[in-house]
Order: C-alpha cells, then structure tokens, then sequence
C-alpha cells in the first residue's frame, strides 16, 4: 500500500537571455514559464488532485513528501517567446523551437525508499507567429496570443 | 580584367575572413558545458565551468551543492565583453544584417577552502562565495561582479563592472512600491516596471516556476532599492527562489529569471530537492 506521493521535475538553467543552440540539441535553452491565468487558475491551487479525493496533504510545505510540486510549463508573459522568435534564428535557433522537460512522480511504500512510479515529458513549443503549444504526455493545447 | 580580378579576391578574402569568425564562435561553443563540476577534497572544493556567464554557472553548482540560496545579476555588458554569435547558415542569408553577440566568457576555475559548517547562511558559505567571486574576477573572464548579503540565508553576486568600466546595478536602482497584498508574479511585475522607468533599460520577466509565483504576499517598500523588495519576494514564497537577472546586449535589455533553490540528494532516483523557505 502506498503512503507518499512526491513530485520531482527537471528544471535547470531554463533562462532568457541568450538563446543558445546547446550542442546540437536545436532547442532554446533559456526559456519556461506558464502563464496560470490561461488557465482559469491566477490563485493558489485547491489541495486537492482534480478529479479525484486525494489531498494533497503537505499543503506548501516544501520538502514535505505529498506537497505540490512546481510547475513550469509554458511562459510567464509574452515577451520571451517574442523576444525568441526575433532573436532566435540569428542565433541558429529554428522556429518553432522546442523545449523538453522530464517529470516524475514518486510513490512511497511503507517509509521505504522512492519508487519512480511514472514519467512524464513535458514540450513547449514556441510557434511561427504569436502562439504557444504546451503537451503534458501527449496532450497538448495551444494557446494563442503568445 | 584586373579589376575583376582584384574584386573576386576581395570577395574570396571576405567570405574567409567572415567563416573564420563564425568558426571561432561555434568552437568556442561546442567547449561549453551544461553543468559547472565540483570536486571536493581535502577541505578544499573544485570548481570548474565553462559558459559564456561562468560565474553564474559556477555559483548554480555550489549552491546546488550545499542548498544555498544565491541570486546572480548581470552588469550591462560592453561591446569589449561580447563575441559574435552569428549562426553561419543565418548570416549567408541576410549578409547586410547587423548578427547578434554573446558574452565572451568561457572556461573558470576556482580551488576554495572549505569549512567546518558551510550550511546555507553560515560563515563557510560566505567564505567560498567571497573567494570565488575574486578568482573570478581575477581569471579574465567578462564582467566585475561583488558578493553581497542581502538576508541572513541570503547572497547575490552582483554586476558591479563591465568593459566600460564601474557600472550601477541595476538592481540597486531606489523604487516605491505600495505594500498590498498580490500574487508574487503581480509584484515582480510591478519591480520590473518601476526599474525599467527609472533606470532607462528595457526590463522584462524571463522564466519561472509558475505556481510558486501565483501566491500572494503583502510585499512592497518605499523609497527602497529593487534587490531589496525582490529579496523579500522571492524569501516569501513556500519554495525558495532564487534569481539570474541577465542582460542582453543586442536588445539593451534585461530578463529576470527565477527560479526554485535546489540541492542535490546524491540520490540516483530523486537527485534534486527544493530548498525550504524557513
């Protein structure tokens, strides 16, 4: 029977400026965000899972196991997508350009050590003209403005 | 005919010359690293990066290491502080255009002494950032940065110089803010924006943890300098948050990135925690 649910996502050096082709990868490298508001969530997060009656009982207590990770999925305002499609080609980043994130979920059995029960991959993709593509395993929406 | 010929030649020279500087650009790329490494022994730690902002690299690994909270802030580079960053395919299609530049930094290292406690706000940690900000600044690399304290738990390494000499922080520029209650995001923008009146630079929100920075706080300041009222900020959300404030020469322009204070566990299934806000 499972008891702890912890979240960990890859989050490192997702920054702007500069755009930089890293090695090959042909992705920006410097850029993340997401703008809560395009969501219908501007405020803090209901403790609870949606769509079902777990709580998420380490409320904002950072480092407690069952606590709402963080979430960097998408861009905190328009300006860094329109700053990498302007600058991003001259730098030898093609448009669209997209940036991976990998996440897992963690489950804990009886105060053993984490099981890595599921991983998910994360895309933002910064489109031609002025929207944002973002996928959560596979399930994608854009948003249009950006 | 000579004429033609003199003409071709100048153009041949031309086009080398310009491969040249695209070759020296993209070598010096492909040296970088996506992560500074550490090397701790004998009480002293081992740090070596290469990016083109190395300091800012270097202090990610240390405070990844030890679970510091350290915020980095760009001075506004000079034209003596970039390098061409033109790609080669980009620059043969728009041969008239004015291409783009990077920072010029590239390989650091720095040998630090280690002590008894290097917890986050201690003494060790004070020690290894100091040391580390003057070899920095001793190795040749772009910019003059100083370390200051700005909480107990606190330090950020700020620009103080580029290639044209003493520079004013940006961050250090004096703002009002009214002390009401917004999510932290509402704040930051509302920094960003009295700073870019103030100071003349364009200033923007980079990236972020989104959900962290949708709680609230009652966070504001009169008469106060940025660095301050951002410190507050970034202290009162539940995960601590630290910041790059990075500029970009080409655009005259500065981006704040945040993002969320880790520590690496050693653990090869869960590597990085967050740092607590306590």
């Amino acid at each position: 029977m499972f008891v702890k649910w912890d979240e960990h996502m890859s989050y490192r050096r997702h920054r702007v400026p500069p755009l930089q082709r890293t090695q090959g990868r042909g992705t920006h490298s410097r850029i993340i965000g997401e703008e809560t508001k395009t969501e219908g969530r501007a405020t803090r997060q209901y403790p609870q899972v949606k769509g079902s009656s777990w709580t998420v009982a380490g409320g904002d207590v950072a480092g407690n196991h069952n606590y709402w990770g963080y979430d960097n999925v998408g861009y905190l305002s328009s300006t860094g997508p329109a700053y990498i499609r302007s600058n991003g080609p001259a730098h030898g980043v093609s448009i669209p350009c997209t940036q991976t994130l990998y996440q897992n979920m963690f489950m804990y059995c009886n105060g053993a050590n984490p099981t890595n029960y599921i991983n998910d991959t994360l895309t933002i993709t910064v489109n031609q003209g002025t929207s944002v593509t973002n996928c959560r395993a596979g399930v994608c929406s854009t948003i249009n403005g950006y | 005919m000579w004429r033609k010929r003199i003409a071709r030649h100048f153009l041949i020279v031309s086009v080398l010359s310009m491969d040249v500087l695209v070759v020296r650009a993209q070598v010096a790329r492909t040296q970088f690293i996506d992560r500074a490494t550490i090397n701790q022994t004998d009480g002293r730690v081992s740090v070596y990066a290469n990016d083109p902002r190395p300091l800012d690299q270097a202090i990610t690994a240390l405070r990844e290491q030890y679970g510091w909270i350290v915020d980095y802030e760009d001075p506004p580079y000079g034209a003596s502080d970039l390098i061409d960053d033109t790609d080669a395919k980009w620059r043969k299609a728009h041969p008239d255009a004015k291409g783009v530049t990077r920072v010029a930094g590239g390989a650091f290292r720095a040998k630090l002494t280690l002590a008894d406690d290097m917890s986050s706000g201690s003494g060790g940690e004070q020690g290894v950032l100091h040391d580390l900000v003057a070899e920095y600044n001793a190795s040749g690399n772009p910019g003059r940065f100083e370390l200051r304290r700005e909480s107990p738990k606190r330090f950020s390494a700020v620009g103080t110089g580029a290639g044209n000499g003493d520079v004013t922080p940006i961050l250090d520029t004096v703002i009002t803010i009214p002390v009401e209650e917004r999510t932290t995001i509402e704040t930051i923008r509302l920094v960003l924006r009295a700073i870019s009146a103030k100071s003349g630079y364009k200033v923007d929100v980079g990236t972020g943890p989104i959900n962290t920075v949708m709680t609230s706080s009652k966070i504001g300041g009169q008469e106060r300098p940025a660095r301050e009222i951002l410190s507050k900020l970034a202290s009162a959300t539940p995960l601590a948050l630290v910041w790059a404030f990075l500029y970009d020469a080409d655009n005259a322009m500065y981006f704040f990135n945040l993002d969320v204070a880790s520590v690496l566990t050693g653990d090869s299934v869960r590597p990085v925690v967050p740092v607590p806000n306590k």
